[in-house]
């Protein structure tokens, strides 16, 4: 009977086994109660185990796609279910005292209004920070991945190669590259002030005062450099699949290159550019690294006041209410951006 | 089909090489309008480099490309008014097969939207696909990608219409039944269809004229009767249908006869042709399969081989024998399978005789001598 509706089992065993590890990983329980579900979670994974052993082959064939699914998903409820229960929880709550560790759940909404209220305008750099450093990345990295795709011959694994090289260093030590780089006794700014360009670079925005470190053109350039290879590569890929043959079928039609390009080429390699886009801006908007150590006061992104208010202020409420502000605006933002981008209707 | 005497593509000694590599050389024939042209050869004999010259997708080495009596040789394919209908088809997989048609047509701007509608509809009921303008390529069968692929490159109403290996990529039965619907289609649109293709029954079935080509030459032009009667060459001879190729010597030559001996030492008369020969050159006498008959014995006055049936295979309509001779060559022959005599057997001796018109001579002694297209390795070295 049991072996028959192995399947239910196996759902509910993972059901049941997700919860205890949420409620472990969140502190629902104290005590006792703590140690019972542990004993549950053993119970239930032992149980699903000895079903499987002992069960036949038709038990295992049905319990089988839960068995697979439950690393990954027993993980996911320990390290991401749980936390973003805890983080919600706390956005919502007010600390017992000033020094206190203890808070209480109180619908403490206040903590929302108070993240809005003194860091709006961090919220709002960093989506326009990294929605500039989107486009510059499409911008710079479109042309590439074409080259590389259809001009590439036989240096295209070595030109991807190069793409990918810049991975080899840590993210951190690439960005405190450039602060040297950009700095105000640094090579660049020195050439830039031979050259008298320095009044061409601040009309454009891109120095203030001289200085080309800690202006909001720093942090852009930072963002845009370090997530140019997540655009380049699935734009690259979808070029790549791109058959030639389409392009000489456009140009067998009257269609100049250009031409060709525009309505060929383009519209078969959006799908590239729409994962290239995500791969891109949800990590650039919550970034701190390039804000900290390319910009200045003036150019915080909101993950930086995350990290300040979590780790120096220690107002873990207010922390918690703009993460969770930050989580769900990109996700509203990336399910619109889906709905009138998204690829389902191409191909 | 009214001016068919007008000339569409000019070849002027056209010369294409990649390196030291010679692609295409000294090409030069031209194709009239409302003609079916076959280009024809193995893969590698530089057919496909000829059909893109004429494109304008590979630029000459030298010589020149004329179309409707104009040197396009240096201009880019988008202003040439010839069409391609690519191999795998190259159908846009974001477009419908109403925008995938439409496409030539609003790239030129010739024409308004309401004409350029009237005109995609039009092609698409040509091809019998009226139904299908809404859907998407990959929601159609490869007959109709093909056919919206003829339609795309009809609708912009070319000189000429340049086809890259169109049917290789269906089934035998829809290739067959797609070699009458082109047939259809190119008499309905009038248009030169020239097309490239490495089968040689596909060529003699649908084209009015063929070029044979092997490694870079035009070997002979000609109808396909032409070219199956009297082929240019012993490449030719093999390429098209089967032959047996006996290699031999001329020892004596009249007005209408030349007498050879083949190798094996057998006497032949056979009628002569066109070239020349003198006594003692190397010569090869092509046998068809389907003009030589079984017989017992061969008679004084026809002409005729000996050997052993080693094979018999029944075909249906046809059946093939197989014959080998003393010296080990073997002989094809295709007869009608309701007159195969009882005494026919494997193992048993067998004659093999023919009409005194049925030899033809060619310059050269052949690689191989014998029946060509029996045995697998031939066929494979041959490709």
């Amino acid at each position: 009977m049991l072996a028959r509706r192995a399947d239910i089992v196996g759902l509910g065993a993972l059901a049941v086994s997700a919860s205890c590890l949420v409620a472990l990983g969140t502190g629902w329980f104290q005590g006792t109660l703590n140690a019972l579900v542990v004993l549950l979670l053993l119970i239930v994974v032992v149980g699903v185990l000895v079903l499987a052993a002992f069960g036949g082959p038709e038990a295992r064939r049905l319990l089988a796609p839960y068995g697979l699914m439950k690393p990954g998903l027993l993980w996911m409820a320990l390290f991401f279910l749980a936390p973003v229960w805890s983080l919600v929880r706390i956005s919502l709550s007010t600390k017992e005292s000033r020094f206190s560790v203890r808070y209480e759940f109180n619908w403490a909404w206040e903590n929302y209004s108070r993240a809005f209220s003194d860091f709006g305008g961090q919220f709002q750099r960093a989506f326009l920070y990294s929605f500039i450093a989107t486009i510059l990345t499409i911008v710079i990295g479109y042309p590439i991945a074409y080259v590389i795709a259809f001009r590439g011959g036989r240096f295209k694994n070595f030109l991807l190669g190069l793409v990918v090289i810049p991975f080899f260093t840590s993210y951190l030590i690439r960005t405190i590259a450039w602060s040297t780089i950009l700095a105000d006794q640094g090579p660049l700014v020195s050439v830039l002030n031979k050259l008298g360009l320095v009044n061409v670079f601040e009309w454009l925005h891109i120095m203030d005062n001289g200085k080309l470190l800690n202006t909001p053109a720093a942090v852009i350039g930072g963002l845009t450099y370090n997530f140019l290879p997540f655009m380049l590569l699935p734009i690259y890929v979808s070029l790549e699949k791109i058959d030639q043959n389409l392009v000489n079928a456009a140009k067998d039609l009257y269609s100049t290159p250009t031409v060709a390009f525009r309505k060929v080429v383009l519209p078969l390699s959006i799908p590239g550019v729409f994962a290239g886009t995500l791969l891109t801006f949800i990590p650039a908007a919550g970034d701190f690294v390039n804000a900290q150590f390319l910009g200045n006061p003036n150019t915080t992104m909101i993950g930086n006041s995350i990290q300040d208010q979590f780790l120096r202020q220690n107002n873990y409420p207010v922390a918690s209410a703009m993460s969770t502000v930050l989580m769900v605006s990109i996700t509203a933002l990336v399910l619109l951006y889906t709905k009138f981008f998204g690829t389902e209707k191409l191909v | 089909m009214t001016d068919e005497k007008r000339l569409v593509i000019e070849l002027d000694h056209l010369r294409k090489m990649y390196g030291d590599f010679v692609a295409v050389e000294d090409a030069n024939f031209s194709i009239a309008n409302g003609e079916f042209f076959a280009i024809l050869g193995p893969s590698g004999c530089g057919k496909t480099t000829m059909l893109k010259m004429i494109a304008g997708f590979e630029k000459p080495t030298s010589g020149r490309v004329l179309l409707d009596g104009e040197d396009v040789s240096s201009v880019p394919p988008y202003r040439r008014n010839v069409n391609t209908v690519f191999q795998q088809y190259a159908l846009f997989p974001h477009m419908s097969v109403f925008d995938n048609v439409a496409f030539g047509p609003r790239s030129a701007k010739k024409f308004d939207d309401a004409r350029i509608k009237k005109d995609v509809t039009e092609i698409l009921e040509v091809v019998r696909l009226g139904k299908f303008a809404a859907r998407k390529p990959s929601q159609l069968s490869g007959g109709q990608q093909q056919r919206v692929a003829l339609a795309r490159a009809l609708v912009n109403y070319p000189s000429a219409l340049l086809l890259d290996e169109p049917l290789a990529a269906l089934d035998l039965k829809l290739r067959e039944a797609m070699q009458i619907e082109l047939k259809r289609i190119q008499r309905e649109v009038g248009i030169s269809f020239i097309f490239v293709t490495h089968d040689q029954g596909e060529a003699i079935t649908m084209s009015d004229r063929i070029a044979v080509m092997s490694e870079g030459r035009v070997e002979q032009i000609g109808t396909p009767e032409q070219i199956y009667r009297s082929p240019a060459s012993l490449f030719v001879a093999g390429f098209i249908g089967s032959a047996n190729l006996l290699p031999a010597t001329v020892e004596s030559n009249s007005k209408q006869w030349l007498h050879v001996r083949t190798t094996r030492g057998i006497a032949l008369k056979v009628p002569v042709t066109s070239a020349s020969f003198a006594v003692g050159d190397k010569v090869c006498v092509m046998l068809r399969p389907e003009r030589l008959h079984p017989a017992q014995s061969i008679d004084e006055s026809g002409s005729g081989l000996d050997g052993i049936l080693t094979d018999l295979v029944y075909q249906g309509a046809t059946a093939r024998l197989i014959v080998h001779q003393t010296d080990d060559t073997e002989i094809s022959a295709l007869i009608d399978a309701n007159a195969l005599p009882s005494w026919a057997r494997p193992g048993e001796k067998i004659c093999l005789v023919w009409s005194d018109d049925c030899p033809y001579v060619l310059a050269g002694w052949p690689d191989h001598a014998g029946a060509t297209t029996t045995s697998v390795d031939h066929v494979e070295a041959s490709l």
